[in-house]
Order: C-alpha cells, then structure tokens, then sequence
C-alpha cells in the first residue's frame, strides 16, 4: 500500500513537472490576433484590441506582469488611429515596465510627429 | 492491489518515456548561458510547407511562446511593418552583415528564424495528425553565431491518446471558438519547441535550469 502511495506522488510529481505555469496572463490575444491576420476589418481588429484591454486588466488584477510587448502593441494600434496622445502614454508604458525596449519605442515615439503632418 | 500497482507502474513508464531526454541544457545551449540574451525580435516566419497559412499560424502565436520563457519577445505586430521599411523583411536573405542592424534599431541581442518545412495537408480530421516539420533558430546579433535552434519533425496527434495529444486536448479546452483549429495545434507545438529553451531574465528559474534535459531530435 505504501508503495502505491509513493508510486502516486511521483506521478503526480511527474503530471505536474510536465505541465509548465505561465508566467503570463493572454486572454485569448493569439486567437484574436490570428483573426484579424486572416481577415483584417474593424471588427476584428476592435476584437483583438478588447483582448489586449483585458490583459492588462486582468494582469493587474491577479497581480501578473503585463506581457513583453502588449502596452507597445495597443500603442501602435492607437497610433494607427491617429489618437496619438493616448498612443504616446502606451509607449510610456512600455518603456517603464521593459527598459530594454527603449531603443524601439523611442523610434516608435519619433513618428508620431510624421503621423501629424500626414493629417 | 497488485494490478493497480501494475498499473501505476505502466502508466509511469510510459509518462518517463514521453518526458525521454538526453542532454542538459548547459551543454547543448553552452551560448545561451555565456552571451545572456534578453531582447528578442522574430523575423517573418519562412514558410517552404504547402499549407501557405501556416505562416500566421506561427506568427500569431509566437508571443506567449517566446514571452513564456522569460525573454523580452518585441512585439511582432509592431516590429513587422518596421522590418518591411527598412527593407529587412525578406528573412531568406538576410545575412550575417546584416544582423548589426537589429541591435541598433532594435536593440534585440538575438533574432529568431523560423522556417516552417512542413505542415501536413491532410490535416484537421477530427481524431487524425497534423506532422510538421520545423527548423527555428535564434542568432546572436552580436557573433551571428546559433545561440539556440530546434530542428525536428513533431507529429501531433489530435485525438488524445498520446502525451501530446493530451497537451493538445488541454489546450483546447481553453479555446472559446472553434473557428481557430490550428491556433492552439501550433501553441502546443510552440511549446514543445520552446521548453527546450534556456529561460531568460523574466523566468524564475532563469540560470537554475542548467542540468535540465532536454531532447534534440
């Protein structure tokens, strides 16, 4: 009976050890990100930026780290909207929480003055 | 009693077996450990399967696969359009001369090269396989040396009795609409890809996972 037990724990251990714990929390952002790849309108990509919304959202509410990349990427949707002042705060955002993109998003930051004249 | 032991004993074997390795991380990725890389930007996938979609399947998930193993992944969305203006958005020829180039725009101590060889076309039967065959890389922009790579054929199977096909069926299970069949079958490979890689700075088990084993097949 005991080596049952113990032949269960080092299963479990082994049913555990297999399954990794994500370091994240993604809503369904690849599902909505491939979505709006496969057929890019307005209602897709709204969809796919609610599901970046509800990362950060949900991030902080259990107390996650928001994803590489994810306040750059709603960023840049926003630019693309030319809403660039809130564009700007997402990018701020970015560089705050990964440093190491601060190369990147200062060259992002550098087109929103470009994205103005175009207007 | 003793069938259930048997049993047990069976059942463990067989997840032994599943979980088979054969070399350390440290010894197989010796680079990874030396040159530390944290910044990571991914090239357009080469997609040379016939399944021409296979190439956003890839790129749609390869986010949290990257980000999961605690490296800063830049966002491909972003980086992408970037890429195409500056002319290095034809990842087959890019060469090494030009891998300077993404650490200065970029910043990215490494880039990923993901060739995607093959994608079954037989594909999503329910209860059938999906094979593919890949061959990723990560290069330092630094030496152009391969800091890590994955070459291999996986065969996924779709109906559950397998250790992947597990992994598949549990990951689908998180999957709300089932337009997306292929998102979560190029997750799952994602992560069979990726857990053979040394975890990065966001990882708490950055530089502690040396003696894992991990299989190259």
């Amino acid at each position: 009976m005991k080596k049952n037990i113990i032949l269960l724990i080092v299963f479990i251990i082994l049913i555990t050890g297999c399954v990794q714990n994500s370091l994240y929390y993604w809503d369904g952002y690849s599902n909505s990100l491939y979505k709006y790849k496969k057929d890019p309108n307005d209602n897709t990509i709204q969809a796919h930026k609610e599901s970046i919304l509800k990362i950060i959202e949900k991030s902080n509410y259990y107390g996650k780290k928001i994803p590489p990349g994810v306040y750059c990427e709603y960023g840049y949707y926003l630019l693309q909207e030319n809403n660039s002042a809130e564009a700007k705060k997402y990018f701020e955002l970015e560089k705050e929480l990964y440093p190491e993109s601060e190369k990147f998003v200062n060259l992002l930051l550098k087109e929103i003055p470009i994205k103005k004249e175009k207007e | 009693m003793k069938k259930i032991t048997l049993l047990i004993l069976t059942t463990l074997l067989l997840m032994l077996s599943g979980c088979a390795t054969f070399n350390s991380k440290s010894d197989t990725f010796p680079l990874m450990y030396e040159q530390k890389p944290l910044t990571i930007l991914t090239l357009p996938p080469i997609n040379l399967s016939t399944a021409p979609e296979a190439k956003e399947y890839f790129m749609t998930t390869l986010s949290e696969a990257v980000s999961e193993t605690g490296y800063y992944f830049l966002p491909l969305e972003v980086t992408t359009p970037f890429l195409k203006a500056e002319g290095l958005y034809d990842t087959e020829i890019i060469t090494d001369e030009v891998l300077p180039q993404f650490k200065d725009y970029f910043n990215a101590d490494a880039v990923l090269i993901t060739k995607i060889l093959e994608w079954d076309k037989s594909y999503y039967v329910i209860g059938g396989n999906v094979t593919v065959s890949l061959d990723f890389a990560l290069k330092s922009t630094a030496t152009g040396k391969d800091l890590w790579n994955y070459k291999g054929k996986i065969v996924y199977s779709t109906t559950g009795d397998s250790g992947n096909g597990l992994l598949i069926a549990l990951l689908e299970t998180a999957v709300k609409t089932a337009a997306q069949d292929y998102v979560p079958i190029a997750k799952g490979i994602n992560q069979k890809v990726f857990q053979t890689v040394p975890f990065g700075k966001y990882h708490p088990r950055n530089n502690k996972d040396q003696a894992d084993q991990v299989k190259i097949e």
